[in-house]
């Protein structure tokens, strides 16, 4: 009889347990749309968290086309290894993603071939929607096989973030163009104090990849630095890199005015934590605007000005390291592809606006430039250099080296990335690492 | 006669001093072994200046509390609610299913591996074995195009179905049910009782301690567990504690006083339960559980 | 209908692990397959499932070419054989004395077992201050004089070390937890009766405690080996491998050739060969533990 009773509590439990279980665990569903007006709503993922532009454009896009029966949702996916796993994998599963943004010309030519990536072209014909007209003629380097997978909503662009009180105070002026050795004087120039105390000319942020080491490299290698013209062969031994991996690390071990590579990494130091608390005179990261304006979290009062990247010598740059990112793409498995379209057009005309605010300026030629940059320094007259701030931020250019080869990209940078730590934490010369690099890179692609 | 009490009481001090000597050195390892944990809740009162401070202050001037209303969304200060709440909620809702079933399938499958003579019984239980040692992460892809193929994507099942059988936990078990003598066992069995009888009304009351700390470890993994959540899961209603504090730690990892305040309201839930458990550790003894 | 008694015993067996391993058979074995399947091709999971090319065990081969494969078999067996004796060691010295001489046991099993309930991602982070030249450890190094304390994770010398430690301090709760809940179960007459023959506590635990522990002593070598080789989350949060290759470890190559160079083929292949060692390690360790397990 004991038996019996413990054999049915336990069944009991079991039962109500799994109940319990079931009812938690309903999926969120599309609103399917059983009558002809039923409203829809898609989804839509995107790396940069939605206080800072995205969830405007959202609730913009859904008043307007409240009417039309569209809605969308934005959902934040981190934008590391994991975050785009759970994207890729989302993407593979089946049709609960509707739009989404791949970062980097890599990530976005594996989903196209992976299609997971819509071809975008009968659409593009059918609106008659003149993609050279909205991004200008370089957008056709952004096919891939001569098809449009993504339609690329931001200009990014690269360059020096300056302190400019420091500057200031120093005589120095915000340049528009600087060479190395120009570059490593007024660093060595705003190098004060010690210990805890110290400031730093430059910070160049290595903790987060090695390589930002060597960042200066597109202005005269272009888009595709690490490799040849074809990419089966690796660029390692072009001597552009061995220069400004030179000049980094000699900035770091020898001036002492660019902050070391082992202080970045053991202390996590970040471009928000050490410029924008001053205790670095210039510093990369010219995508940091939202974070400059934040003055909650990051309280500081004085200007940020902005420079182009430093050349090896006076001949101006070949290449302006930047172009066309933020890929907008639709899943081919969506079963909203026409809606889904339909937000990509009205982003791509006007919708893109209020990213400005937080630093993402719109790649579309409609949005007007004067309008960006108002909305970009809005509330932070005092805090942004408005004159320097257009030139490297608002302002497109001609020359963007733009990336078409990706050829076993990841294994290479990762390579490269090593080697730059290696000169960084001084276990070898440049000559050696740029060498191994070479070698390495070399058979990765003869594989 | 006093000769002995002498003798025995100089015994007696003999061993209090040795305990107190060992209970001090103890205790200081103890103490150093959570040396990180103190850091961790001092910083998760600071302000985020003040968490690299040295010299260190392991007692703020002061109790920054906003740092946890702001993991907690208390009085609506953060720009996104993290939901922590109901994170809590899903991560006990799916580890204690989890726990239940899989101590019940471990103690099962690890008394029969030990116990029970059928055929085969060596040869899987190799293959157990064998399975522990490959990663988690091969596993996980497979696992993905199954759980896509039934259909259970971003629902708590793919969390679930897998989760009710831990091979450790019966790997475990069995080593245990090994060191259980046999001679219990026969009794019963002349006594005329069925395995599963003897196993539910004999074995099993022994065996509390040993499935108290099976339940434990399974609770940790299950609570701990971030990489399947992370990938099956889509919804944040969905999430539990690993990843919700993940993403937390994603946006704000510059700032380490908020990060440990969110990893500090982690960890109490399961400080908790051990707190408990303990408890049920010594229960389980007293009542007539180990052979003595 | 008569059923010989070694059926209805199979049977019973059968009904006993039966929910275990038919859970165990589809989401263990079943994956299990399709990795050992693909880790003969060099599948890229973003081609989508029809694109699988089989290279006939290439893989398998090319491996070992692969500087990036090497290294993190050799950290990995370094990592691994500095961690698991040192840890059960520390853990059964430990769960003795607390268990015999510890007034106050429960807080400091609480203490111990702290690190290895808490959340891999926040107690890596925890460590990664504590190494800090800022931090607690080079403070005290300071304090005690030494001028250039090292850098811990910024030192490809000292890097695989710091790992270490900070994993011994992570895993020696699980192994106290499983020796305190076996000690408790120890039959206590022998010990009395070993205390009448003027045994001292030195000897007790040497000829009795040891012994009897045995089945639990292989049980914790071969789970923490286990684990160990699989060490993956504070790689992936303090060091990413790094510096250099100085932390690199097996399971964190699996995972960036699977998640970050999409070679999902070549990460099966390597976590095979993974599997391979451990088996065989495990197997030796099976044969042996005649001479040394007492049941």
């Amino acid at each position: 009889m004991k038996k019996l009773k413990l054999i049915a509590m336990m069944v009991t439990v079991a039962v109500s347990v799994f109940a319990f279980a079931g009812c938690g665990s309903k999926s969120v569903v599309n609103s399917q749309d059983s009558s002809k007006k039923e409203t829809v709503t898609l989804k839509l993922w995107g790396a940069v968290p939605p206080e800072y532009g995205p969830q405007e454009v959202v609730d913009n896009f859904n008043k307007e086309f409240k009417d039309k029966g569209i809605q969308i949702e934005y959902t934040r996916f981190v934008n590391d290894e994991q975050g785009n796993l759970k994207l890729d994998t989302g993407l593979l599963a089946g049709g609960d993603l509707d739009l989404y943004m791949s970062y980097g010309m890599d990530t976005l030519s594996k989903r196209a071939s992976g299609k997971m990536a819509m071809d975008l072209t009968s659409f593009i014909k059918k609106d008659k929607f003149d993609m050279a007209k909205n991004f200008g003629d370089v957008i056709k380097n952004y096919n891939i096989d001569g098809k449009t997978y993504a339609v690329p909503e931001t200009l990014t662009n690269s360059g020096i973030l300056i302190n400019k009180n420091m500057f200031d105070a120093a005589g120095i002026k915000v340049p528009t163009s600087w060479t190395y050795d120009e570059f490593r004087a007024i660093a060595k120039k705003l190098t004060k104090g010690e210990g805890q105390d110290k400031t730093y000319g430059m910070f160049f942020n290595t903790a987060q990849q090695a390589n930002y080491a060597a960042s200066f490299i597109g202005s005269a290698l272009g888009g595709d630095p690490y490799y040849k013209e074809g990419g089966k062969e690796s660029n390692f031994d072009n001597n552009a890199f061995e220069k400004n991996l030179q000049l980094t690390s000699d900035m770091m071990n020898v001036d002492k005015s660019a902050v070391s590579h082992i202080d970045t990494v053991t202390q996590k130091l970040t471009i928000e934590g050490l410029f924008l608390s001053g205790k670095t005179a210039m510093s990369l990261g010219v995508w940091s605007t939202r974070s400059i304006k934040d003055t909650t979290k990051y309280p500081h009062t004085f200007m940020t000005a902005y420079a182009p990247f430093p050349t090896v010598d006076k001949q101006p740059a070949k290449y302006t390291v930047g172009g066309l990112g933020d890929y907008l793409s639709i899943n081919p498995k969506s079963k909203y592809t026409q809606q889904a379209w339909d937000f990509i057009k009205w982003y791509s005309e006007k919708g893109s606006l209020p990213m400005a605010k937080y630093g993402r300026v719109p790649s579309s030629k409609n949005v007007d430039k004067a309008a960006v940059l108002k909305a970009s320094t809005e509330g932070a007259e005092k805090l942004l250099d408005t004159k320097s701030f257009n030139n490297i931020m608002v302002k497109s250019y001609t020359n963007y080296g733009i990336s078409t080869i990706t050829n076993k990209s990841a294994e290479i940078s990762k390579v490269f990335n090593e080697e730059c730590e290696s000169v960084l934490t001084k276990q070898k010369t440049t000559r050696q690492a740029m060498q191994s690099a070479k070698e390495r890179a070399d058979t990765l692609l003869k594989q | 006669m006093r000769k002995l009490v002498k003798i025995k009481v100089k015994k007696l001090n003999k061993k209090l001093i040795t305990k107190i000597i060992v209970t001090i050195i103890i205790w200081c390892l103890a103490i150093t072994m959570i040396i990180p944990f103190l850091w961790m809740i001092s910083a998760s009162f600071k302000i985020s200046g003040d968490v690299l401070k040295i010299p260190i202050k392991w007692i703020p001037n002061y109790f920054y509390i906003d740092n946890y209303k702001f993991v907690w969304n208390i009085g609506n200060i953060a720009p996104r609610d993290y939901h922590f709440a109901l994170a809590y909620f899903n991560s006990i809702k799916i580890t204690s299913i989890n726990v239940f079933f899989s101590v019940m399938t471990s103690c099962l499958a690890g008394y029969a591996f030990a116990k029970i003579n059928f055929r085969g019984s060596k040869v899987v239980f190799l293959l157990y074995l064998a399975t522990m040692m490959i990663p988690s992460q091969v596993t996980l892809i497979p696992k993905f195009i199954i759980f896509d193929k039934m259909g259970i994507i971003g629902s708590h099942w793919t969390l679930i179905l897998p989760g009710v059988v831990t091979v450790t936990g019966t790997f475990l078990m069995r080593q245990f049910f090994i060191g259980v003598p046999n001679d219990l066992r026969e009794a019963a069995q002349i006594d005329g009782a069925g395995e599963f009888r003897t196993f539910l009304q004999i074995i099993l009351p022994l065996s509390k301690p040993a499935m108290a700390s099976l339940a434990m470890i399974v609770f940790m993994w299950n609570w701990n567990n971030f990489m399947d959540p992370l990938v099956f899961l889509r919804d944040w209603r969905t999430f539990t504690i690993p990843v919700a504090l993940t993403n937390f730690g994603d946006e704000n990892i510059t700032d380490y006083n908020l990060v440990m305040a969110a990893s500090v309201s982690a960890l109490l839930p399961v400080i908790l339960v051990f707190l408990a458990g303990q408890k049920y550790f010594i229960k389980g003894l007293t009542s007539g559980g180990v052979k003595g | 209908m008569k059923i010989s008694k070694q059926l209805r015993t199979d049977i019973t067996g059968y009904l006993f692990i039966g929910p275990n391993i038919i859970v165990f058979l589809l989401f263990t074995i079943i994956p299990i397959i399709f990795s050992l399947v693909i880790s003969f091709s060099n599948w890229d999971y973003t081609q989508g499932f029809s694109n699988i090319n089989f290279n006939k065990g290439m893989n398998y081969i090319n491996m070992w070419k692969d500087e990036w494969f090497t290294k993190s078999l050799i950290n990995t067996i370094v990592y691994s054989v500095s961690l698991v004796p040192i840890t059960i060691f520390i853990a059964l010295i430990i769960s003795v004395l607390v268990d015999k001489y510890v007034i106050g046991k429960a807080p400091v099993k609480l203490a111990l077992f702290m690190p290895y309930i808490s959340n891999i991602v926040a107690i890596s982070i925890v460590w990664v201050v504590m190494y800090s030249p800022y931090g607690p450890i080079t403070q005290l190094f300071k304090s005690m004089g030494i001028k250039n304390p090292p850098q811990w994770l910024g030192d490809p010398h000292w890097s695989l070390l710091a790992i270490i430690i900070m994993s011994i301090w992570a895993g020696i709760g699980y192994a106290v937890l499983i020796y305190t809940s076996a000690i408790q179960s120890l039959p206590q007459e022998l010990y009395e009766a070993a205390q009448l023959d003027g045994a001292s506590g030195f000897q007790q635990f040497t000829k009795i405690t040891i012994p009897l522990l045995s089945p639990t002593t292989f049980f914790l070598i071969t789970t923490t080996l286990i684990g160990s080789f699989q060490v993956f989350g504070q790689i992936y949060i303090m060091t990413k491998g790094g510096p250099g290759t100085s932390t690199h470890v097996l399971v964190y190559y699996i995972y960036t050739s699977a998640f970050t160079f999409f070679k999902m083929g070549y990460a099966a292949s390597m976590s095979w060969i993974l599997f391979i060692i451990l088996f065989v390690v495990t197997l030796v360790q099976w044969k042996f533990q005649d001479k040394w397990v007492n049941y």
